[in-house]
């Protein structure tokens, strides 16, 4: 990551001038000063939400699912539509860090640290509901195969659901164990800046005894490929096989082979909108307007338009197979789809994920921050509600008509989801305060000042955090306060 | 602690007292462990110390936490003599649940009573059972029962109340005041003769028959017009070969529903005798009866007595009769064409023909009997020599009012008669029992009417007591308990033998009847008393031969003035109360499995909507749950609607039963009550009330449906032919089956299931069925299955294991339905099966699907793809905290608590039962071994359970019949349910 060499007739991934120390002072100053009140305030919200459905979850474990607004037709509905939300906005940080990394798109240096850590939380957000739609949670561990005591019981290994519990957990571990090795170097520089202490020796442990060193960093951009090399095929593997619990089913709406790319699809797609709503916040609140640049967000809306498209393409699939297959009970399922009780909700979806997605092509639109931040919370609404509209239009109404029958969410439902956001801003807004939220080590790959004259300077422009103590020793003294202190006031 | 213990040697060495085995003895490891252990003393036995230490504080610790609640249990050492824990006993009995009189067998397990099932052996039930019956048994165990006799609320012994009772009888004879027994009309022998002791020892005492729903006091009214005696016939629908019904829902609720049901299906057994009485049925709105109908005519109520008239002139005409008095009005309700067509068809038959009439109006039943006659069918398919005589001598509940208001009563006697609830002069009667120095009734618990009474002396259930009946003319049905009375209660006939003065237990009187009147009767030839009786009590029935007499003939005198109230026809809204199946007059609301089976027509639980036609219904801007005001003779009812197709445009029916007050705890403030809005015509209370005003409210209420889209959608999960072309083609209207989609051949990667054995599979004629919903209590009651409410029912989360999909087609105005009983198919490729991640549901050897319910984590996947949705969750844990109500449970099948799946076993636990009493027997399984639950109690016979895999069972039979077909086939489930298609003889000659 460190070895390249930049025409300067690109455009600098790095809009503004900075030396590599202040780059190294600019992304560890949030961590380093008391926060402030308007954090405080965020962290408080997204606290009490978490709180909140926390104490709903716990009534809902206590006194039984009969809380939801489920019945005997309608098995599922908030629940699994809020998992594979879920999991889906966990795509776009492994498809970031690993994909776009095996591509050499720099661009992704500045932003893949905080989309894999939003995969972190975004999974776990997504792994309590397979958990609490049980009806008995506690017995949830029977779904891992293990030995036991009872005989030759086993786990169903033609399930779908068990298949999710292994694709799931060895993408958290998969992406958790990517996203700390990707740390190490940047957990080092915290190490080095920090004085003697408690976080002086948590950083030390967490390092991993990091040197710095020409060796160290030739190893560890070895192995850094090499987990790139293995997460890549977790992006497709996850939502594929989360598609597979409606695929392999029998219920029309669900049983159709378009599936598994339709939904790795649109994971990439809500993904990248949830990237672009923090990514948008982020660089607002931090001042990180020249490290995330209009071009990052640009070169994202272009990945949305591509995934949008591909999304409006398995739409229009679904509905010519439905007819092309002149199986009746699929061709209801579809046109009930779109006509049916729930078409309020199908006609979102296909608002937010096939219309809205073309204001991109608008240049105008494209380079607005703030259009894209609208735009990024369209899409993300119009990725649950095609959840809500598969899972719940084609479970409604199958194949007995006198099954049919209605859902509707009640507020445990509602408070559990609201509630997932609590937890999942939380963390993030932790992750900001303890974590360099910006890859230090490969954003200064990229920096600018390599061109400017400084061909001659020696090919390791990354400079490796050990190396630099004291940085106040290397640089221009005023430089660094200065610096941050002409920028707009940084509020973390 | 080891001083007190023999001291055991372990070896030789030490035996003889060696120290060095000794010393080794005490050490068991001879080698020193590094740690510690070696440094101790020898006998200080430190580990082993350590570890009881360790283990008692722990222990200890845990202890110390709470203290579990003491339970003290007590064991069954005095066994009674047939009581063998974990086997079920059998006892024949008959049902009192309504006028019918079914025998019943019922099962008791440890003692008390858990299941009722039909008696094969009674001749006229044949086996079946009605959802009222089956759910006797929960009643039985209901908490909101009278539990001790009481004046005014207060707890009395049965000695000081029958002090007061006694006295205050005497007084009131002495006085020469009125003394009056109110009671239905079906008591049976033994209880009426009872009632006679009791009438002889009081000079002024006379009965009051009340009866809610008047259908039994019109028929033996008009027969006493028509015939001269007080008497309902015996009808013979087995012998039918057309059947014509003017409103009466004789499937349903009518006379002897379960009789009924057995004798319409051997009447259109089109497979099994390749004909088919055609059922017309006339009526004003849909009933299960209507539904199964071949023709059916939408009539209003006030039109119907004007049809019929119209009919028995035509009839009459074919018999170049001339009958005076026959009403002359015009009966536009029907074409002219129709009308032809109806009489042609009865005349053709003529003694095959049979024509009844529901309701309470006796016009319309003389004009029944007179069509009858006319038709000369006595003895054939209407027997009224066969009937059952009603008491001729009561008096009427009018006739009753009009003492109190005088004041001449002075004891007034409820024997399970409830006319405060039941009757829209009730509220007057509460007021005027307070003058009347003596007021009891025997209800089983402090009902509405109990709650005006002075002293309330409860009775058994019938579940708890002796008892009779006379269910036709020589067939004499008994009834025994199968259960000690839970409660300090005491049987109404033991009441008024006591209060006769003449006291003596119900058995001995029953037994000594029995000796006197009924042994003597039969054909003993040599057999005695003794042997006869026990007999008798094992077979639950006796039959006496006896001379049949003669039935009176039909006169023609009293026509005209019976007929002289038939009057136009209202123009405008009619109002028609009507009983439901499962709730009845409302005697039986307080029971949750009654409450919660849907209504087979308006799939409506927990609460009685007001059904009105769909076409009212738009003109009026009304849909389902809209809140309307009913006005009728001054009082107002809210209740719900309900859009039903088949309705009349001008009539909103609204089932009784409902609303109570005083029922209990399951069924208090559930629906509405509409008993107020019954009409009282020349002092007949009448459920047939024209001239009704009726608005909207604009208010909303839910209503608890558990069915709510209706049609089929052109799907071919229902498959039904015509007559005709059945009869041409047995395949007709099957086609699709061997077809495209059909089961031709399906490629598999699988090698499928093997059954070496057994293969267990069920066959469900929808031909037979009538949708009457016996079953599915039935299956209620074997399954444990939890009832859970009007709230939840509302949130589509009822947990019945079996439902009645009920669909409709054509116009909605007079749509054709079909009843499809639906549980779980038991796939042979079961999609459950392979979506559960812990292997919570999966096959069985013999072709079961089947449900492990401890495995079970909920994840409800198996639901969502089982494509007939039979699968039930348990949502919550719903309550079984009543300890007496739980005593139904049956100890067979477990109770399953929150977060688990469960569904349809094919009531595994008696597939079981059967194979090791086989097995016990040393023989193989015989095909009708194994009666699953739903089978046994339904009055068609429509179910049949079996092995598939033998060759001559009736379900491998009816599996390849051609009316066979399976659900989805194209999805290769491989259902083992097959469904055999229905036929209907509507004479139109096309196919489906």
């Amino acid at each position: 990551m460190s070895n390249q060499h930049l025409s300067p007739l690109r455009e600098p991934l790095v809009t503004e001038p900075r030396s590599l120390g202040q780059l190294t002072e600019e992304i560890c100053a949030p961590m380093e000063r008391p926060p402030t009140w308007k954090w405080w305030v965020a962290f408080g919200i997204a606290v009490s939400v978490l709180g909140t459905g926390a104490g709903i979850v716990g009534y809902q474990v206590a006194t039984g699912i009969g809380v939801w607004g489920l019945n005997k037709t309608i098995g599922w509905a908030f629940d699994i539509t809020n998992f594979v939300f879920w999991v889906g906005i966990g795509h776009a940080g492994t498809l970031i860090s690993a994909i776009l990394f095996l591509f050499r798109q720099k661009w992704r240096t500045s932003i893949n640290r905080a989309a894999e850590a939003m995969t972190l939380f975004a999974v776990m957000c997504a792994a309590l509901f397979p958990l609490i739609h049980m009806g008995r949670p506690w017995l949830a561990f029977w779904v891992m195969p293990y030995p036991n005591s009872r005989g030759s019981l086993w786990v169903n290994f033609r399930s779908p659901l068990l298949w999710d519990v292994f694709a799931i957990s060895t993408y958290f571990t998969v992406s958790a164990v990517f996203w700390y090795v990707g740390l190490i170097p940047d957990l080092a520089t915290v190490r080095d800046r920090a004085k003697a202490g408690i976080r002086k020796a948590v950083f030390k442990v967490m390092s991993l005894g990091w040197t710095g060193s020409n060796r160290t960093w030739s190893r560890y951009e070895t192995v850094y490929l090499l987990l790139a090399g293995l997460a890549t095929p977790l992006v497709l593997s996850v939502h594929t096989i989360v598609s597979m619990d409606f695929a392999t089913s029998v219920i029309p709406g669900w049983h159709t082979t378009i599936f598994p790319p339709y939904f790795v699809a649109g994971a990439v797609f809500s993904g990248f909108a949830m990237v672009l709503t923090l990514m948008i916040i982020t660089r607002v609140v931090l001042g990180y307007e020249h490290l995330i640049t209009l071009r990052h967000l640009e070169n994202m809306t272009k990945i949305i338009i591509v995934t949008g498209g591909l999304v409006s393409l398995a739409y229009a699939t679904e509905f010519f197979i439905a007819w092309y297959s002149g199986n009746p009970y699929e061709r209801f399922a579809f046109m009930n789809r779109a006509f049916g009780p729930y078409a309020w909700a199908y006609w979102i979806m296909v608002t937010c994920n096939v219309v809205s997605p073309h204001l991109f092509w608008f240049k105008k639109i494209r380079t607005s921050p703030a259009a894209i931040f609208v735009l990024s919370l369209v899409i993300n609404v119009g990725m649950w509600f095609e959840r809500f509209v598969i899972i719940v239009t084609s479970l409604h109404r199958d194949f007995l008509p006198s099954s049919w029958a209605m859902y509707t969410p009640t507020m445990v439902e509602v408070g559990t989801f609201i509630g997932t956001f609590g937890l999942f801003f939380t963390l993030f807004l932790l992750f900001v305060r303890v974590l360099p939220i910006i890859s230090i080590g490969e954003v200064k790959s990229v920096l600018g000042f390599a061109r400017d004259g400084h061909e001659a300077q020696p090919q390791t422009p990354a400079t490796p955090a050990a190396e630099e103590p004291h940085p106040a020793a290397h640089r221009p003294v005023a430089a660094v306060p200065l610096a941050i202190a002409t920028r707009k006031d940084v509020p973390v | 602690m080891s001083d007190s213990l023999p001291k055991y040697w372990q070896s030789l060495a030490e035996r003889a007292g060696d120290p060095g085995g000794s010393a080794q003895a005490h050490d068991e490891f001879a080698e020193p462990l590094p740690v510690g252990v070696a440094a101790t003393p020898p006998d200080a036995n430190s580990r082993r110390d350590f570890f009881k230490l360790m283990g008692l504080s722990a222990a200890a610790a845990m202890v110390a936490c709470q203290r579990a609640p003491v339970q003290k249990i007590i064991p069954y050492v005095a066994r009674p003599d047939e009581v063998t824990p974990g086997l079920a006993l059998w006892y024949a009995s008959t049902c009192n649940g309504c006028s019918a009189r079914c025998g019943l067998l019922l099962k008791t397990r440890d003692g008390r009573p858990i299941k009722v099932e039909g008696n094969d052996e009674h001749p006229v039930s044949r086996g079946g059972v009605c959802a009222v019956g089956q759910a006797s048994v929960l009643s039985l165990y209901d908490a909101s029962r009278a539990r001790f006799p009481s004046r005014a609320g207060t707890r009395v012994a049965w000695t000081e109340l029958d002090a007061d009772v006694t006295q205050a009888l005497r007084k009131a004879a002495e006085a020469g005041q009125g003394i009056r027994v109110v009671l239905p009309w079906h008591l049976g022998p033994t209880a009426e003769a009872a009632v006679k002791r009791f009438l002889a020892a009081y000079p002024t005492a006379r009965t009051v028959r009340d009866e809610p729903l008047g259908e039994l006091a019109a028929i033996a009214e008009a027969h006493r017009v028509t015939h001269g005696v007080h008497a309902v016939p015996d009808y013979r629908f087995d012998k039918a070969t057309v059947i014509a019904s003017f409103g009466a829902d004789f499937l349903g609720t009518w006379v002897s529903p379960v009789a009924f049901t057995r004798q319409y299906t051997e009447a259109r057994d089109a497979a099994g005798q390749r004909r088919m009485a055609r059922h017309y049925q006339v009526e004003a709105m849909m009933t299960l009866t209507g539904a199964s109908a071949d023709r059916r005519f939408v009539v209003a109520p006030s039109e119907l007595p004007l049809v019929l008239a119209d009919l028995v002139r035509r009839l009459a005409m074919k018999a170049g009769r001339e009958l005076p008095g026959l009403p002359t009005l015009p009966a536009p309700a029907l074409d002219e064409a129709t009308r032809e067509e109806l009489a042609k068809a009865l005349w053709a038959q003529r003694e095959g023909a049979l024509v009844v009439a529901g309701g309470d109006d006796v016009a319309t039943q003389v004009l029944v009997n007179t069509a009858n006659a006319l038709l000369g069918n006595e003895d054939r398919t209407v027997s009224l020599s066969a009937g059952t005589a009603l008491d001729a001598d009561a008096l009427s509940l009018e006739a009753l009012l009009t003492e109190l208001r005088a004041g001449t009563v002075g004891a007034v006697l409820f024997l399970g008669a409830n006319p405060v609830y039941t009757d829209p002069r009730g509220e007057e009667l509460a007021t005027l029992l307070k003058g009347v120095p003596l007021t009891l009734s025997t209800s089983d618990r402090r009902d509405e009417t109990a709650l005006h009474v002075g002293l309330h002396a409860p009775e058994p259930t019938a579940l708890e007591s002796w008892g009779d009946a006379v269910v036709r003319q020589g067939v004499v049905s008994l009834r025994q308990p199968a259960v000690a009375p839970l409660h300090e209660t005491r049987s109404a006939v033991e009441s008024l033998l006591q209060w006769a003065g003449a006291p003596q237990a119900h058995y001995d009187f029953l037994r000594a009847r029995w000796e006197e009147e009924v042994f003597p009767q039969v054909d003993a030839a040599g057999l005695g008393f003794g042997a006869f009786w026990d007999d008798a009590l094992r077979r639950g029935v006796a039959t006496l031969p006896g001379a049949r007499t003669k039935a009176p003939a039909f006169r023609e005198e009293g026509l005209a003035k019976a007929l002289a109230g038939v009057a136009r026809p209202s123009v405008d809204w009619e109002l028609v109360l009507y009983p439901t199946v499962a709730v009845r007059d409302g005697a039986v609301a307080n029971n949750g499995w009654l409450q919660e089976v849907a209504d087979p027509i308006t799939k409506a639980t927990w609460g009685n909507p007001a059904c009105i036609a769909p076409a009212r219904a738009e003109a009026l801007g009304l849909k389902d749950g809209d809140v309307v005001k009913v006005r009728a003779g001054g009082r107002t009812v809210s209740v719900p609607v309900l859009v039903q197709a088949g309705t009349h445009p001008s009539v909103i029916a609204v089932p009784v039963g409902y609303g109570r007050t005083r029922a209990g705890r399951v069924a208090d403030g559930v629906g509405v009550d509409v008993y107020p809005l019954t009409a009282v015509v020349d002092g007949r209370a009448r459920r047939s009330v024209p001239g009704v005003t009726v608005e909207a409210t604009g208010e909303q209420q839910a209503l608890a449906l558990t069915q709510t889209h209706h049609r089929l959608e052109g799907r071919p999960h229902v498959r039904e032919a015509e007559l005709a072309a059945f009869l041409a083609n047995p395949r007709a209207g099957n086609e699709a089956q061997s077809g495209h989609g059909g089961g031709g051949h399906s490629l598999s990667m699988w090698s499928g299931h093997e059954y070496k054995g057994h293969r267990w599979a069920l066959a469900v004629d929808l031909s037979a069925c009538t949708g009457c919903s016996a079953c599915v209590v039935s299956c209620q009651a074997e399954n444990n299955i939890p009832s859970v409410g009007r709230e939840e029912v509302l949130r589509r989360r009822e947990m019945h294991w079996m439902r009645i999909d009920r669909y409709y087609q054509g116009d909605e105005a007079n749509p054709q339905v079909v009843h499809q009983p639906m549980m779980c198919q038991h796939c042979e490729n079961a999609p459950c099966e392979t979506v559960c991640p812990v292997l919570a549901t999966v096959h069985s050897s013999e072709g079961l699907n089947q449900q492990v319910y401890n495995r079970c984590v909920g994840t409800r996947y198996c639901a969502n793809n089982c494509p007939t949705k039979v699968r039930r969750f348990n949502w919550f844990d719903y309550p079984h905290d009543e300890p007496l109500e739980r005593m139904v449970l049956n100890p067979d099948v477990v109770v399953r608590s929150r977060g688990v799946m469960e569904k349809c076993s094919m009531c595994v636990q008696r597939i079981q039962e059967s194979k090791a009493a086989a097995n016990r027997e040393g023989r193989p399984l015989r095909d009708g071994d194994i009666q699953t639950a739903c089978q046994q109690s339904c009055p068609a016979k429509a179910i049949h359970f079996g092995d598939a895999n033998d060759p001559d069972s009736q379900v491998a039979r009816l599996a390849k019949d051609g009316r066979a077909f399976r659900l989805l086939e194209e999805l290769n489930i491989g259902s083992s349910i097959t469904y055999l298609t229905k036929i209907r003889n509507t004479g139109s000659g096309s196919g489906t």
